[in-house]
């Protein structure tokens, strides 16, 4: 009489048994109620549920993203800081606003101005949508002016485009740490958008075909 | 197709703005197309639907919290970065989900001085307080963390997430006799271990996995 191991009863689980393996299922009560047990099992891995993600995986998922420059958000640098900061965060953003303007409008050609950022905005709601657009024109138009230029000028001094990277990401978290010190200061916050920028013209020119793989 | 451009027009951020508002009502192939543009928010509603799926399959594939959470993040950067490459010719969720499969296992394979995980049985697993249903839940995730990387892997992939034999062997490099091999033996060692954890004094017919 043939023997039905445990490995050959899960491979059961699957599919039919045939007229002997039936026969024997029949004859073997025991192998039978082991069967069921494993298409049990089987069943209920199916019915496995998903699982949330541990709290605060998005934040860092978002970050991830916007410094490989394949997002912007609203959430941005500026919004991010505490909620007291209110209308200092906007005054802040104004500032960066201003001070890139001319190279928006150097690289974009387009009529942008202060005028056109505060037309229209009468709530908080307003104002920091307003920012959030403006800051991101501001980064897109300055990290196309370091495209730019980079591509006019040799890197050399960076040659090496991981070091350059590894180099611009500790700027950005030092230039983060400052902002949480001092959030207002327009200079810190200008050096942390410029590097940021910056940070994401290096990324794009260092992602190639084969950094798409998956 | 080229990623999001530097340099947007104004308009097309103000555009966005209108778009926030409406996000609700969007569809998939929209938010999508949005995602693949660089919206943030696009990509977060993509994130707040998928997130739980992706992190269960690599969270079962790895075994572990704290790399799962590094390899959902990791399957997330990957799939945002591909996202123009997406055609639509399978479904986003099935294409997202292979992605996270694939960094699992890459990032699995690339870890290679990772230690062999024991873990005791946690008293949660025989907590009288639990429904059945939660209490199987939690039995079969522990079952599953014990089992070797090789039979784990085609067990999740194949029990849980219903891939093919054939897909399995292309996903881990091997023949499809080999998954089916490493699944059955995955599953009579699965089936060893909750018997060894069930409870002897558990009423006739209320065993963990019946129905």
């Amino acid at each position: 009489m043939e023997h039905m191991n445990l490995e050959w009863l899960a491979e059961l689980a699957d599919r039919e048994p045939t007229a002997e393996e039936r026969n024997l299922l029949e004859r073997h009560p025991e192998w039978a109620r082991e069967l069921e047990e494993l298409k049990e099992q089987t069943e209920a891995l199916g019915a496995l549920p998903s699982l949330r993600p541990p709290r605060g995986d998005w934040q860092a998922v978002e970050a991830r993203l916007m410094s490989e420059g394949l997002i912007r958000t609203r959430r941005n640098v500026m919004l991010s800081l505490p909620l007291s900061a209110g209308w200092t965060r906007v005054a802040a953003a104004l500032l960066l606003f201003v001070g890139g303007t001319a190279t928006g409008m150097a690289v974009s050609g387009g009529p942008m101005g202060a005028n056109d950022l505060t037309a229209g905005i009468e709530t908080l709601g307003d104002a920091e949508r307003a920012v959030a657009v403006s800051e991101q024109q501001y980064l897109n138009a300055l990290v196309r002016y370091r495209e730019l230029q980079s591509s006019a000028a040799d890197l050399r001094p960076f040659s090496d485009s991981g070091e350059r990277a590894a180099a611009l990401d500790m700027l950005v978290q030092a230039g983060q740490n400052a902002l949480q010190r001092a959030p207002d200061d327009p200079f810190i916050n200008l050096f942390l958008v410029s590097t940021l920028a910056e940070q994401r013209a290096t990324s794009r020119r260092t992602i190639s075909p084969r950094d798409n793989w998956f | 197709m080229g990623r999001r451009r530097a340099g947007n027009p104004p308009a097309e951020d103000r555009v966005q703005l209108a778009t926030y508002i409406t996000r609700d009502g969007m569809t998939e192939a929209q938010l999508i197309r949005q995602a693949s543009d660089g919206d943030g928010q696009a990509v977060r509603a993509l994130y707040e639907r998928y997130a739980p799926r992706v992190y269960a399959v690599v969270r079962r594939i790895a075994a572990d919290d704290d790399q799962a959470q590094d390899y959902a993040q990791e399957a997330w950067i990957r799939a945002i970065r591909a996202l123009p490459t997406f055609r639509g010719d399978a479904r986003f969720s099935t294409w997202l989900h292979r992605i996270a499969v694939n960094a699992a296992l890459q990032a699995l394979r690339k870890a290679e001085t990772r230690g062999k995980r024991e873990r005791p049985l946690p008293e949660s697993l025989s907590a009288p307080t639990l429904s059945k249903d939660a209490l199987l839940q939690r039995r079969l995730e522990w079952a599953l963390d014990q089992l070797p990387d090789g039979m784990r892997q085609v067990i999740i992939l194949h029990d849980v997430e219903g891939y093919t034999h054939e897909e399995i062997g292309e996903l881990l490099g091997v023949t499809s006799g080999t998954s089916k091999s490493q699944l059955f033996k995955a599953r009579v060692k699965m089936r060893d271990l909750l018997k060894d954890i069930r409870e002897p004094r558990m009423e006739p017919g209320a065993e963990a996995w019946s129905t």
